[in-house]
């Protein structure tokens, strides 16, 4: 059986186990939890990278599970409003609409290029630190490419509900989700408060 | 060159850019809110880095890599580092920390004589980590703020306080120890390597940059200013300044 075959099952585990703890809502949420989170869910995301590192055959494919997963992960949504910084709530409803599509594009589109550099490698969670109630920092290394670097990866983790969610993650000491915010909020500034600005930078820099 | 003579001679030089820049100052309330007033120069500044970088660095640079070997990389480095380990243990004795001076001081001499000239880093596999201290990070250690971004030709981001410990780092360089030696073509020939060599380590970075960017520009500008921040503070409450997810 390929790996490809493998997903239907990866993923209908992965919402049992979501399911499972939305039902586990009343236990507190523990570094451990979070720490097992990340080891699940972005070795799965980088596993499936595998195929389009390598220039596999069936690329489309490959997208639509690494998208799925991705979900799984990280939630896009929050980390969208999270790049708005305080143009969010001031701005004109539809801009803010079309920015969340567009956004979420661009960033997907992030994580898979940037994600694919450490596609088939192993991902090894290596602890972690609470910064709060259901906030945690899941540190990991990654290893096993072919010029046999390796990689300090940071992951930030909230918890809401009993479900775990990635948020933000530090590559080569980058806050990717606080840099994207300071570019957002920047491009939004320069255009007197215009959304609908960044919007289009967003397409450029996808179309470029 | 005393020490009043050096601080003198680094506070004309980041003053000359200061006034450099006043012309081009902005009102922009993204740019003051970056702590980059001269935005407008910068990105100028930027720009021509990005030319100089397309047109000579990263060309030579990746040329590097293709004629050197893995091992051979790793030794110019090691050579590199060692060269700087006095530049380290300035900075280390500066900042009080003494145990990382000692360190420093160890590194040094084992690398220096064990590892051939610095060649091969033993101190490292002798349970003796590398440090990484300048001049900028000791004046933020000792409370100085950054100052307004700067974008340097040629060197890239910085920012005032860093600029300034540029300048004063080059003395505890060892190839800056004799000044009334003058610039041999070999001292010339190990800045340049150094170059190059640094250049091709910051590849993965700069390529991780042209894959996230939504504004190459201000991507740079924050990352530069996360990365120092954590190497003032050694990545001691790395956690505490993050933002909140609403």
């Amino acid at each position: 059986m390929n790996r490809l075959s493998l997903s239907p099952v990866i993923i209908g585990l992965s919402a049992l186990i979501l399911i499972v703890s939305s039902f586990n809502t009343a236990q507190a949420s523990s570094p451990q939890d979070a720490e097992n989170f990340v080891q699940t869910n972005a070795q799965a995301v980088i596993s499936t990278l595998r195929d389009y590192r390598s220039g596999g055959t069936d690329l489309s494919a490959v997208k639509r599970e690494f998208r799925q997963k991705i979900d799984v992960l990280a939630d896009v949504d929050r980390v969208t409003n999270f790049v708005l910084g305080r143009y969010r709530r001031s701005a004109d409803p539809a801009a803010l609409e079309e920015f969340r599509g567009v956004f979420r594009e661009f960033a997907i589109n992030a994580y898979e290029r940037e994600l694919a550099n450490y596609g088939g490698q192993t991902l090894e969670v290596t602890g972690s630190v609470q910064r709060g109630e259901g906030d945690y920092i899941v540190n990991s290394r990654i290893y096993g490419g072919p010029e046999g670097r390796e990689y300090d990866v940071k992951w930030r983790v909230l918890e809401h509900n009993g479900q775990y969610k990635v948020v933000d993650a530090e590559v080569l000491g980058i806050w990717l989700a606080q840099s994207q915010r300071d570019q957002v909020t920047s491009i939004i500034g320069d255009h007197g408060g215009d959304v609908s600005a960044a919007t289009r930078q967003l397409r450029n820099r996808m179309q470029g | 060159m005393t020490l009043r003579a050096l601080a003198k001679s680094c506070f004309i030089s980041s003053l000359g850019l200061v006034l450099l820049g006043l012309s081009a100052c902005t009102t922009n309330p993204q740019s003051l809110e970056a702590n980059d007033p001269l935005e407008p120069l910068n990105r100028e500044i930027y720009g021509f880095n990005t030319t100089m970088d397309e047109v000579f660095f990263e060309p030579a640079s990746k040329t590097y890599v293709a004629v050197t070997p893995k091992v051979g990389r790793e030794m110019v480095g090691n050579v590199m580092t060692t060269l700087n380990q006095p530049v380290v243990f300035a900075n280390t004795t500066l900042q009080g920390d003494f145990e990382g001076s000692l360190i420093t001081l160890a590194r040094f001499g084992m690398n220096a004589t064990l590892g051939v000239a610095g060649l091969f880093d033993v101190a490292t596999v002798a349970g003796l980590p590398e440090r990484h201290e300048d001049f900028g990070q000791t004046l933020g250690v000792w409370g100085v703020e950054s100052g307004p971004y700067l974008m340097l030709p040629v060197f890239g981001p910085s920012n005032l306080r860093d600029t300034t410990g540029r300048f004063a780092d080059r003395y505890a360089h060892p190839l800056k120890w004799n000044e009334d030696e003058p610039a041999s073509s070999t001292k010339i020939g190990i800045r340049v390597l150094n170059g190059i060599h640094q250049r091709a380590e910051l590849q993965d970075a700069i390529d991780s940059l042209d894959r996230t960017a939504i504004d190459p520009y201000v991507q740079l500008r924050t990352t530069y200013h996360q990365r120092r921040n954590m190497a003032i503070t050694n990545g001691e409450d790395a956690y505490a300044d993050l933002p909140e997810f609403d």
